[in-house]
């Protein structure tokens, strides 16, 4: 019973630990996980120590009422924004403060309620997408089932116990001991077993409700109220401030998977850089130093639902098809990424996004977003017109420059709301576009100066100086000029000196010579407008760190970059170019080497599984698992029979068997199957006598020994089996004896001396010795005897 | 035996997990959040995991309840049962309880439980926290009855809620059994026995017999074995054959009780007895409950007992000292049902030396002068030991030193 109490009690508090260590994690906050450590260590200290104690019940309302006012505060400060955590904190205080005092039924079943809560609340925050709070999960899982199974093993005994006590108080007499509960053999063992299955059958319906029920679009007020509390790593932006300061190196907190594909097959590999193109930014603030997309861009969006066979920008006119499947994970932002070259032309051609209600798409400069924050982990796939075969994967060709943006014949599904139509869009985008480019080339920050950088710039390396009238080829040579030469001549760093008064640009082009991707990309956005070249600043992430096992990149918030995109022609379109010296911006994405880096290779292959088939699990999935799933059930037989009949067909031709021949096979096939049933025959029998002769409880060395010396006791029992006299399995070779005797003393006479040996032997370690062995021959006969006696005696029907 | 019925209802936790499946339903939906349908799966497969197990936990279930002799009120009876499951699965957390009456709520409208005044305080429970499939297992119950006569078992339920308590299977068993339920014993505190026995001529008696130790009866031939310290040597020597004395054996003193309830007989043999209020019936428990306390004393001290009933339909029994005899006067005590008989008029051949009545409010009567005292049953707690239990002495220590002071000074007026 102690130790029942004891048992519970410490898994209670270990799920209690779990539970309050998967939600910090789920939301992300270190140093509340680590002060939840530390109170959890305490409240160990506190109740299980070595001087077992709780605190006093005044003092644990006081820290009651003290964590809801903290709550409540929270709530003010943070205006209601994130209600999901709040409860979470409410109920991660409670539980704490609970372990710290003295547990009865009632803080039991407080830290029950609790408990479930606060995983529940935890798996809506999008920190639960990590495979380490999947992990705490299933530990959790493990541990609640463990901890319930002990406490309906100890509630049991305690309402037995209850009640005694009720009734011993009214009574006023001595309190009863607590009562000790009859347990059977291997009851050990047998619970373990049960716990198994138990959880076993836990596990398959989990996975079959999972599976089976219906999903559908996760609601808006959903989304706002499990949001995080911020951007809380620095990363993608946006909008591009260029105030000044370090913008540090971010964290390694995965943002994004992309799984490239060419023609079905995986494609990419280390060393193989791509950009995830994010924002697509046109206007400069002189005032606020700051980059930001204009209303000119925003103007021009297109906003369509989402639909099942995605949304096609251009018709498919290609040799073979290039596609990303993107995993966008932990951002609030509204952001939808896309992929292209580092330095090539951009163009999406096709999208679907089945998790995304509505996708705004810019229709200038290609910018994907979707119309509310991405709050929930979700897959969407972006496919490239591809003409010809690729000499190498990251070939500027591979994506034809003609179909840059989007066409008048882009096929929008028939249930978006808002939009023109074909022709009418078509006659917009031809005006855009004149506007656009009157306004991509707009630069007011000390204009001449940067103006003579360039054309100095353009000069040395024999291309003209004003670009604005220039051919596409000769346009896309002037801008890799003018990114050679910020390549070569300025130095990449992650601090950016604060510019005091001058603009943070023209500080780096003329002052510092040193800054980050965002002034590398501003300042060659800066030269390309001052010699009539439309360009703009793009922000999103570059792509170098490849998964070997899974086949796919991973972005990380560390990985967030800028870099800027030129227009060849309004025929040829957008291109590509990152001025950021590449062999540092490399060398600070390089990810760890060794074991370690292995480590954390598998980790995050694991990671993307999960969410790949768990987090994102969606209709499509669905699908696709509930038609397989009836196609093996309706087809698979046929196909099981079928290969079998190939299977037989082809033995049939390969062995070309006589009539002898199949005559002998199948004599061979019948006795190998007598002998296998023979077998299983023989295997029970000895189950049997094994647990006639109770020797299930003896070590297997033993047991043949014994069985072999015990074999007169099975004799025995036969015997009078067949006389009519059976020992129930239930019934102990002594009392089978002793009822025998009761009945007939003279004729069972044998019985009780057979049965004093079997105990001498079984239990008393004695050998059949000589001396016993011509017992035994002789009770046995004397029971023969008595046996066949008795049968001849007894009269029929009494 | 085979249960005869079985209902699955809501176990204690079922409410609880309800109230849980449903919010984790509500956030689901809500949310669409798949780490949620995983949670929601996996109550659902607590769910069908406690649908199974009750199904298999308690399958071929037999039970049988063991003889019990008779228990003692106040006292813990112990009920024994023996289980048998024939399936090959397990059984865990299975709860033994004896019921009365039919449905969930029947040991409320029948049984000792709805009797007035109750015979017991709460069902007998008893607890297997773990029964093999294919083997017998014995569990116990305990109870504590406070009322004396006959203890009516009817049925006995096993329910289980394993493995987490949403769900709980009651199969229950029809098995109707008796138990004779012996009044309430208490030890008589020394001073009170000391004051009954100065009532009977004082000290031992002597039987007019030889084979004692005491005094000197009669002279007998010397027999082979006998000690030198019998023989009568001047006898011997004047007769000249051996002669050994005789002596008397001793007889301990008698004590006749009569428990006179016939303030609740009727006036003539044939009428009915009233109706007894649950009060009365109490204060004739307590005064059967001193009767039985002072026999079961006297059994101890070496007193021969006897019994007679005023007021009751119970045979006089005359004085006589073994364990037999003690039994029978209490059982003969455990069966007392006032008004059943007219009241004794004049005692035929024995004198009551303590009369035992009903508590009348009144004091402790004990009159030394005369050669019969008087005892009421509500003296019963000044004249037998109290032994608090040891937590109240603990939690009151000031009121247990109160009730040994009132003991000593009843003792020091008698």
């Amino acid at each position: 019973m102690q130790k029942a109490e004891q048992r519970f009690r410490r898994l209670a508090f270990f799920q209690v630990l779990i539970g309050n260590l998967a939600f910090c994690i789920s939301e992300g906050q270190p140093l509340l996980l680590m002060l939840v450590g530390l109170a959890c260590v305490g409240a160990w200290f506190v109740t299980e120590g070595p001087w077992p104690t709780g605190l006093p019940r005044p003092l644990l309302n006081i820290g009651a009422v003290l964590i809801v006012g903290l709550v409540l505060l929270e709530y003010r400060i943070t205006r209601g924004a994130r209600p999901v955590a709040i409860g979470g904190h409410l109920t991660l205080g409670l539980q704490v403060l609970i372990l710290y005092g003295k547990r009865g039924r009632r803080e039991y079943t407080q830290l029950a309620v609790l408990s479930p809560l606060q995983m529940i609340s935890a798996s809506v925050l999008p920190g639960g997408v990590s495979l380490i709070y999947a992990g705490l999960l299933i530990i959790y899982g493990l541990v609640t089932l463990m901890t319930a199974i002990a406490y309906q093993v100890k509630r049991a005994g305690d309402h037995v116990f209850d009640s005694y006590k009720k009734t011993t108080r009214k009574l006023e007499t001595q309190p009863p001991a607590a009562p000790e509960p009859s347990v059977g053999p291997y009851h050990r063992l047998q619970l373990r077993m049960t716990s198994v299955a138990v959880g076993a059958v836990c596990a398959l319906v989990a996975a079959a409700v999972f599976v089976v029920v219906p999903r559908s679009q996760q609601s808006d007020l959903a989304g706002a109220i499990t949001r995080p509390a911020a951007s809380r790593q620095a990363g993608y932006s946006q909008s591009v401030d260029l105030v000044g300061g370090s913008i540090g190196e971010g964290s390694p907190e995965p943002v994004l998977n992309i799984a490239l594909r060419y023609n079905g097959a995986p494609y990419g590999g280390e060393g193989i850089n791509w950009l995830v193109r994010g924002s697509a930014l046109d206007q400069y603030s002189p005032i606020d130093r700051r980059w930001t997309r204009s209303q000119f861009q925003a103007n021009h969006d297109l906003t369509l639902p989402h639909a099942d066979e995605g949304v096609t920008l251009r018709p498919n006119s290609a040799d073979a098809s290039a596609s990303a499947d993107i995993t966008l994970r932990r951002t609030a932002e509204q952001s939808l990424f896309t992929v292209c070259p580092v330095d090539g032309p951009v163009a999406v051609v096709w999208f679907r996004t089945p998790s995304v209600d509505r996708v705004k798409i810019g229709m200038l400069d290609q910018q994907l977003s979707s119309s509310s924050p991405n709050d929930s982990v979700h897959t969407y796939s972006i496919r490239y017109w591809l003409q010809g075969t690729p000499t190498r994967p990251n070939d500027p060709r591979l994506i034809n420059p003609q179909f840059n943006g989007i066409g008048a014949d882009a096929r929008v599904p028939s249930g978006a709301r808002r939009g023109p139509g074909p022709r009418r869009r078509g006659n917009r985008r031809r005006n855009a576009l004149e506007q656009q480019e009157a306004f991509l080339l707009d630069w007011r920050v000390e204009r001449e100066q940067i103006r003579a950088l360039a054309a100095g710039v353009l000069r040395d390396a024999g291309y003209p100086t004003d670009l604005a009238d220039a051919d596409a080829d000769t346009r896309l040579a002037g801008t890799r000029a003018l990114r050679d030469y910020l390549r070569d001549t300025y130095r990449y760093t992650t601090d950016n000196p604060v510019a005091g008064g001058r603009d943070p640009i023209a500080a780096f082009l003329f002052e510092h010579r040193a800054g980050h991707c965002e002034l590398f990309a501003s300042a060659l956005c800066a030269m390309c407008r001052t010699v009539g070249i439309p360009a703009r600043v793009i922000t999103g992430f570059r792509a170098s760190e490849y998964n070997d096992i899974g086949g796919y990149y991973i972005v990380r918030q560390s990985h967030a970059h800028a870099w800027t995109e030129v227009q060849l022609s309004p025929t040829v379109g957008w291109h590509t170019l990152d001025a950021t010296p590449s062999a540092e911006v490399d060398r600070q994405h390089l990810s760890s080497t060794g074991w370690f880096a292995g480590l954390r290779e598998v980790y995050d292959h694991l990671e993307f599984q999960w969410i790949a088939s768990v987090i994102t699990y969606d209709q499509n999935s669905q699908e696709q698992i509930l038609g397989g799933l009836g196609a093996f059930v309706t087809e698979g037989p046929d196909r099981w029979f079928g290969a079998l009949s190939d299977w037989s067909s082809r033995q049939t031709r390969n062995f070309e068997l006589s009539t002898l021949g199949y005559f002998s096979a199948g004599m061979i096939v019948i006795a190998l199957i007598a002998a296998l049933f023979s077998l299983g025959r023989l295997l029970i029998l000895r189950r049997r006598r094994m647990a006639a002769l109770q020797l299930k409880s003896v070590p297997r060395t033993r047991r043949r020994a014994l069985a072999r010396q015990l074999r007169f006791y099975i004799t025995m029992l036969e015997m009078l089996e067949r006389h009519g006299h059976l020992r129930p399995h239930w019934q102990s070779p002594y009392g089978f004896a002793k009822q025998l005797a009761e009945k007939q003393p003279m004729r069972f006479d044998p019985v009780v001396a057979l049965t004093e040996l079997f105990y001498e032997v079984r239990f008393g370690y004695r050998l059949l010795d000589t001396d016993r062995r011509a017992r035994v021959k002789l009770h046995l006969r004397r029971l023969e005897h008595t046996l066949g006696a008795g049968d001849e005696l007894a009269v029929p029907g009494a | 035996m085979k249960p005869d019925r079985s209902r699955v209802e809501l176990g204690p936790t079922g409410p609880m997990f309800l109230l849980i499946a449903a919010l984790a339903t509500g956030v689901a939906i809500y949310t669409q959040a798949n780490l949620m349908f995983i949670v929601l799966g996996l109550l659902a497969g607590g769910l069908v995991a406690s649908v199974l197990w009750l199904w298999a936990g308690m399958r071929g279930l037999t039970l049988e309840r063991l003889p019990v002799a008779h228990g003692v009120a106040g006292e813990e009876l112990v009920l024994r049962y023996q289980l048998l499951k024939h399936s090959r699965m397990p059984g865990f957390s299975i709860v033994i309880t004896e019921t009365w009456g039919k449905g969930p709520r029947g040991y409320k409208r029948f049984g000792p439980l709805a009797e007035k005044p109750q015979r017991l305080l709460a069902r007998p429970t008893g607890w297997v926290m773990h029964l093999t499939g294919g083997l017998t297992c014995q569990a116990q119950a305990s109870c504590w009855p406070i009322r004396r006569g006959k203890l009516e078992l009817q049925r006995v339920e096993l329910h289980t809620d394993f493995p987490f308590g949403l769900l709980r299977r009651i199969v229950v068993f029809h098995m109707p059994e008796e138990v004779l339920i012996l009044p309430r014993i208490r030890r008589v505190t020394r001073q009170a026995m000391t004051a009954v026995t100065r009532l009977d001529a004082g000290g031992y008696n002597q039987l007019d017999k030889e084979g004692g130790t005491e005094e000197f009866y009669s002279l007998r031939h010397y027999r082979k074995g006998d000690s030198l310290k019998v023989i009568d040597w001047k006898h011997s020597a004047k007769t000249g054959k051996l002669l050994s004395r005789e002596l008397t054996q001793p007889a301990p003193p008698t004590l006749m009780i009569l428990l006179d309830l016939s303030a609740y007989a009727p006036e003539k043999l044939g009428e009915l007895a009233p109706t007894l209020s649950p009060e009365a019936l109490l204060g004739v428990d307590r005064a059967v409950a001193l009767t039985a306390s002072l026999i079961c004393d006297a059994y101890v001290t070496g007193y021969r007992v006897g019994l007679m009933v005023s007021g009751a339909e119970v045979d006089t029994i005359r004085p006589h000292r073994s364990l037999p005899h003690r039994t029978r006067m209490l059982e003969t005590l455990a069966y007392v049902e006032p008004g059943t008989a007219p009241a004794i008029r004049r005692a035929a051949g024995e004198v009551p030396s303590v009369i035992v009545r009903p508590g009348q409010g009144g004091s402790l009567a004990i009159r030394p002068g005369r050669r019969t005292i008087e005892l009421y049953g509500d003296s019963l707690d000044q004249l037998t030991l109290y032994n608090p239990p040891e937590a109240l002495l603990r939690q009151r220590p000031g009121q247990a030193a109160r009730a040994q002071r009132t003991i000593l000074a009843v003792s020091s007026k008698a």
